[in-house]
């Protein structure tokens, strides 16, 4: 059972493609303004969401996978939306994956049955087909091919532009099935958040942002 | 059972315009929630995003135009009938304007980023509003049929 927000999602700018964008189309501050207008309950659910699935490290994420595994757990079991949990599912998951990539392109060991690595739910398939080039995922998850190259070409911007743009297209998907729902808004704020995180690996991008918000702060838009 | 067939008859009579009234207000609330946060957005032409909300208020006009066709004196003979087309083209009324309102907040949210295809994203708007046009019309055929 989700909400209507017409108004929260008709206040939102249109979020370009994050390799698009040379802008952030709405800074952090408008967009916590404009995300008052959630149901108490779904701001909560939000904002413990986002501490878990920001792209980039944060004060607030756990540092260590015992602390991660324990607070996804948690989050799985208090979150009410449906489409919420099934994100956290779907990226930490991909994020399971592609440690589990890591991992095992630095030699280590296959982690031990009850070892707190990872978190969603392949999990077990990855352990059960560990020496598998995809771990037996490829149907799945068909960016498994190139994600695995791309870490033995040791390219890792390519890497992370292909592992956005995943989640990217799982969240324009979400947020077309209810363009007006909590779905809709929870997609945008990712979405949002993998901007900036590319937007901040761009120099010139990024030079362009900040001239923009000083232009915002002398002209008082 | 005579005053319940009656009963019935009296329904079919209000129900187009009270079914087309709750149904304007649903689509024009979601409409209206859209063109709010869409001024909070844009920087003018606020105007056309407000005009756009109002276009789901036709359906209860057309729900006005078919109860008063059917309004006739209620007899045993028509009130059947009265009933089926009242209470079908309300329906019809209805949903298709809480449809609209739906297909206006997309079009005010997307001819806010992209004001050049405000005109083309009413096509949906305009097509649902086709469906409410149809309703009508023939409910106003038929009731020409039923005993006066």
């Amino acid at each position: 059972m989700t909400g209507n927000y017409y108004t929260l999602v008709g206040s939102l700018p249109y979020l370009p493609h994050f390799e698009k964008a040379e802008w952030l189309p709405i800074s952090r501050l408008k967009l916590e303004q404009r995300l008052k207008m959630l149901a108490p309950e779904d701001a909560e659910e939000l904002a413990r969401a986002e501490t878990l699935a920001a792209w980039q490290m944060t004060l607030a994420k756990p540092k260590t996978d015992a602390a991660m595994v324990a607070r996804y757990r948690e989050a799985m079991e208090t979150t009410r939306q449906p489409a919420l949990r099934d994100y956290l599912e779907y990226r930490l998951g991909l994020q399971t994956l592609v440690a589990a990539l890591r991992r095992r392109k630095a030699g280590l060991p296959e982690p031990a049955r009850g070892e707190l690595w990872g978190m969603g739910p392949w999990v077990e398939t990855i352990l059960a087909h560990w020496h598998e080039p995809d771990f037996h995922l490829t149907v799945i998850h068909r960016w498994l091919p190139e994600a695995r190259k791309h870490l033995d070409d040791r390219n890792a911007l390519a890497l992370e532009r292909l592992l956005m743009n995943v989640v990217w297209q799982w969240l324009s998907r979400i947020a077309e099935s209810h363009p007006f729902g909590f779905e809709a808004v929870f997609a945008f704020v990712f979405k949002w958040d993998i901007l900036r995180a590319w937007l901040a690996r761009d120099p010139a991008a990024a030079k362009t942002w900040f001239q923009e918000l000083i232009k915002e702060v002398i002209h008082g838009r | 059972m005579e005053t319940f067939i009656v009963s019935m008859g009296w329904i079919g009579i209000y129900a187009p315009l009270a079914l087309g009234a709750i149904g304007s207000s649903f689509g024009c609330a979601r409409a209206g929630m859209a063109a709010c946060g869409a001024l909070l957005e844009v920087e003018g032409g606020y105007g056309k995003f407000v005009g756009v909300a109002a276009m789901p208020s036709s359906q209860t006009i057309f729900g006005i135009v078919v109860t008063m066709t059917l309004r006739r004196e209620m007899t045993l003979d028509n009130a059947a009938g009265i009933f089926a087309l009242g209470i079908l083209s309300g329906v019809a009324l209805l949903v298709s304007s809480i449809q609209q309102g739906s297909t206006c907040a997309a079009a005010i949210n997307a001819s806010k980023s992209k004001p050049e295809v405000f005109g083309i994203s009413l096509a949906p708007a305009a097509l649902v509003e086709g469906f409410s046009v149809f309703a009508m019309v023939f409910a106003l055929v038929l009731a020409a049929a039923l005993p006066k």
